[in-house]
């Protein structure tokens, strides 16, 4: 075969530009760290690759549902152990009320101390997460709890909303606990009446109250366990999460990640032959016959 | 004794000379594309019958004569170069377009159509969660509203994308309608300057190079007839016969993007499969429109069906039955509702108050609850999916698949024919290219052969003076 002058130049040129484009390849890979940075280069994977992007994000939202979620349900839980204590502490004061012992004034007293355990158990029950009423369900920008200290009526003016978080693949917990569980036990309106048969002085009254009280009690306590099984179920969800994160960090690397051990050697490996066709090619351009010549 | 022997040897020194000449001639167009190298043919005088003094016959040389100037080229691999060329310049261009559809939707990355969605529903997430806070409304509006406007971004993109095929493929249609031409001018000389036997070489040179780039541009198939012109096809089109030639007609409505073409004589739209007119021809016609297709099926069943959630739910002020998006005819006309706009506590975040009250509940995000079921509702189905159902992002993940694997075989391909034309260039090139030690190698052949012409009709012309000057002389 007849190799000519311009053969030898074009072999040359082309193969430096291959070789010039593998290196320039191997050098973005290795300076984004990603083998996928279209779709074209590796369609299968560039898929794979939109699915765990999409997938990481999902989880940011839920982790970020899940710390919302924790929020709600830290405020609840503590509201509701704080209501647990004060009816703890009306139960011993009923109980210490209702016998026939006491004289008016030692009952004036303890009328006044339910009165205020009545007045913090509203607030309690009024109390706002984040700027939002707690046990209003969906009427978050209203007070719940209306109080008639006159004639003891409750007037419940939230609703029963349920507020959801997506807080992991198909877990959706309840955020809030609307109030009317509490609306229901009446808790107020017997607090109000042993406030006020001890003021009238009729013990025995306050004493046949005492079955409501534990009821309340009861039923806060029911309202305390429902917040805690929400709570356990939002800690799998996290854990699950965690895993799921280093999962996903795992299959995106598989999917678009650089291995540097190979790249390196490959960066090598292209840079050799770069400069050897350089060195050669600068060689084998210039001489012809004419150089000869005299 | 005669002047023979000098007009021998004059010969000889025309026949150098000239061949001087032709070397000169190549390593002049070392260089030139498509030029093919020539050769003079030297050939031995006829001889003449003599009498030698011995009595016998003899064959008396006359010296040389030039033969004829050839050019060296194959035709059979003329043809190989131009079959995988014009595959190459169909895949390379066309991996061109595939790289600028793929940049244009720039998958996967931070920026793209995927990004947009995970915004939006972060944003609905976010809305289910602080309904009644005013950031979160915000928030919601400008994602829905950065979901919609980056897909006519992208839009806009595509159809400037195709306005530019469509801008090339006019220009490569003027190349062409010029090409037809030259053939046909070139056929008309080259059968003047041959109608003696001799070869055009420089001219069949210029031919060859116009065939060249037409099987590039449009895969051109060539015939030579035995008188030496060429006749040439594109697809089953005759576009030069002779020193008759086709012409293409660029016909454009005022105000249209998109030019139709077709063949004047016969009035035919043109359909131009191979070359880089082939996949132009693709790109403009079919890939860019599928596309556009696919995502305005995708933006249009999507923001239905959004809007048909948004519109069962109820804003702040109590109010439902409100679009999100106004969605109207044509493609990817989708835009989010100014009403919204305007006032982000029309989002429709709740249900519909509760008898007996007759207002909302700020803190009620059911609705956006059901708007974040969209998300993994297969709301998609047919075209790009076939009967299957999908959701959004699967949609758009198939969308991405068929574009990843349209670069990704046209990348292949390009890079396999372009190996395959240099290589069939290169066995082209050792027949007909220039070979610089070749050339200075005759070139000192010739140039002793003349320079030993010369020294002969010395000797001969110092002979004749002996005979003429000096015999004779004796005594005088």
């Amino acid at each position: 075969m007849r190799v000519t002058t311009s053969m030898v130049a074009n072999s040359v040129g082309t193969n430096l530009n291959n070789l010039r484009r593998r290196l320039s390849r191997v050098e973005t890979q290795m300076a984004t760290g990603k083998t996928i940075l279209k779709m074209g280069d590796g369609p299968a994977l560039g898929s794979e690759v939109l699915r765990l992007n999409t997938a990481h994000k999902t989880l940011d939202h839920w982790e970020a549902n899940q710390n919302d979620l924790h929020g709600w349900l830290y405020s609840t839980e503590g509201a509701l152990i704080h209501m647990t204590n004060s009816v703890q502490r009306l139960r011993d004061l009923t109980i210490q009320g209702a016998t026939a012992t006491n004289p008016q004034d030692a009952l004036d007293n303890l009328a006044m101390e339910v009165q205020a355990i009545l007045e913090d158990l509203l607030s309690t029950a009024n109390q706002r997460h984040a700027g939002y009423f707690m046990f209003a369900g969906h009427r978050t920008d209203t007070k719940p709890f209306e109080f008639d200290f006159d004639t003891g009526e409750v007037t419940y003016l939230g609703d029963e909303g349920a507020s959801l978080r997506e807080v992991g693949p198909g877990v959706v917990l309840q955020a809030n606990l609307p109030g009317d569980t509490l609306k229901d036990i009446d808790l107020f309106n017997t607090a109000w009446q042993i406030a006020k048969a001890f003021r009238d002085g009729e013990y025995s009254l306050a004493g046949d109250l005492l079955e409501d009280v534990d009821k309340a009690r009861d039923a806060i306590i029911t309202a305390r366990a429902v917040v805690g099984v929400r709570a356990n179920r939002l800690e799998q969800a996290r854990s699950q999460a965690i895993d799921s994160r280093v999962n996903l960090t795992m299959l995106l690397e598989q999917a678009q990640g650089v291995e540097y051990e190979r790249a390196i050697l490959e960066l090598k490996m292209a840079e050799i032959a770069y400069q050897t066709a350089l060195q050669v090619g600068a060689r084998i351009i210039p001489p012809t016959l004419v150089d000869f010549l005299r | 004794m005669s002047f023979g022997g000098i007009n021998l040897m004059r010969s000889a020194l025309q026949a150098h000379q000239r061949s001087l000449q032709i070397i000169g001639h190549n390593v002049a167009n070392a260089k030139t594309p498509g030029y093919s190298r020539q050769l003079m043919n030297l050939t031995a005088a006829e001889p003449s019958r003599l009498i030698l003094s011995g009595g016998k016959e003899g064959q008396f040389g006359n010296g040389v004569r030039e033969a004829e100037i050839i050019r060296f080229r194959d035709e059979f691999l003329d043809r190989q170069f131009r079959s995988r060329s014009s595959l190459a310049g169909y895949f390379e261009s066309l991996n061109v377009g595939a790289l600028q559809l793929e940049l244009i939707f720039n998958e996967p990355s931070e920026a793209g159509l995927r990004m947009r969605f995970d915004e939006f529903w972060e944003a609905v997430q976010s809305l289910n969660n602080r309904p009644q806070d005013l950031d979160t409304r915000i928030q919601f509006r400008e994602r829905a509203k950065a979901l919609v406007d980056h897909v006519r971004f992208v839009h806009k993109q595509l159809l400037d994308a195709r306005r530019n095929y469509n801008t090339l493929m006019v220009d490569k249609v003027h190349e062409l309608n010029s090409a037809f031409k030259q053939i046909a001018a070139l056929n008309q000389r080259i059968r003047q300057a041959e109608a003696g036997g001799a070869t055009a070489g420089d001219l069949q040179d210029k031919r060859d190079l116009l065939l060249d780039d037409l099987a590039k541009m449009a895969g051109a198939t060539v015939v030579r007839s035995r008188e030496g012109d060429v006749s040439v096809w594109i697809g089953n089109m005759l576009v030069v016969s002779n020193v008759f030639h086709a012409q293409i007609l660029e016909d454009r409505l005022p105000g249209e993007d998109i030019s139709s073409f077709r063949w004047a004589l016969v009035d035919e739209p043109t359909d131009f499969r191979m070359g880089e007119l082939g996949s132009l021809q693709r790109l403009r016609d079919e890939l860019v429109p599928t596309f556009i297709s696919h995502l305005d099926t995708l933006m249009r069943t999507f923001g239905e069906r959004i809007n048909e959630v948004h519109r069962a739910g109820y804003g702040l002020d109590s109010v439902s039955g409100r679009n999100l998006y106004i969605i109207g005819a044509g493609d990817l006309n989708i835009a989010i509702n100014p009403l919204i706009m305007a006032d982000p506590d029309t989002i429709a975040a709740a249900y519909a108050p509760t008898p007996p009250a007759t207002t909302i509940s700020v803190g009620d995000g059911r609705n956006a609850w059901d708007l974040l079921q969209v998300r993994d509702e297969p709301i998609l189905s047919g075209g790009l999916v076939g009967p299957r159902e999908v959701t959004a992002y699967e949609y758009l993940r198939a969308m991405m698949t068929l574009l990843g694997i349209e670069s990704q075989n046209s990348g292949r391909n390009s890079e396999a024919y372009l190996l395959q034309v240099s290589q069939a260039d290169e066995q082209r090139m050792s027949i007909a290219g220039v070979s610089l030690d070749e050339e200075m190698t005759k070139m000192i052949e010739h140039q002793h052969a003349f320079n030993a012409a010369a020294r002969v009709i010395t000797s001969m012309d110092e002979v004749l003076a002996q005979v003429i000057d000096r015999m004779g002389v004796v005594g005088r």
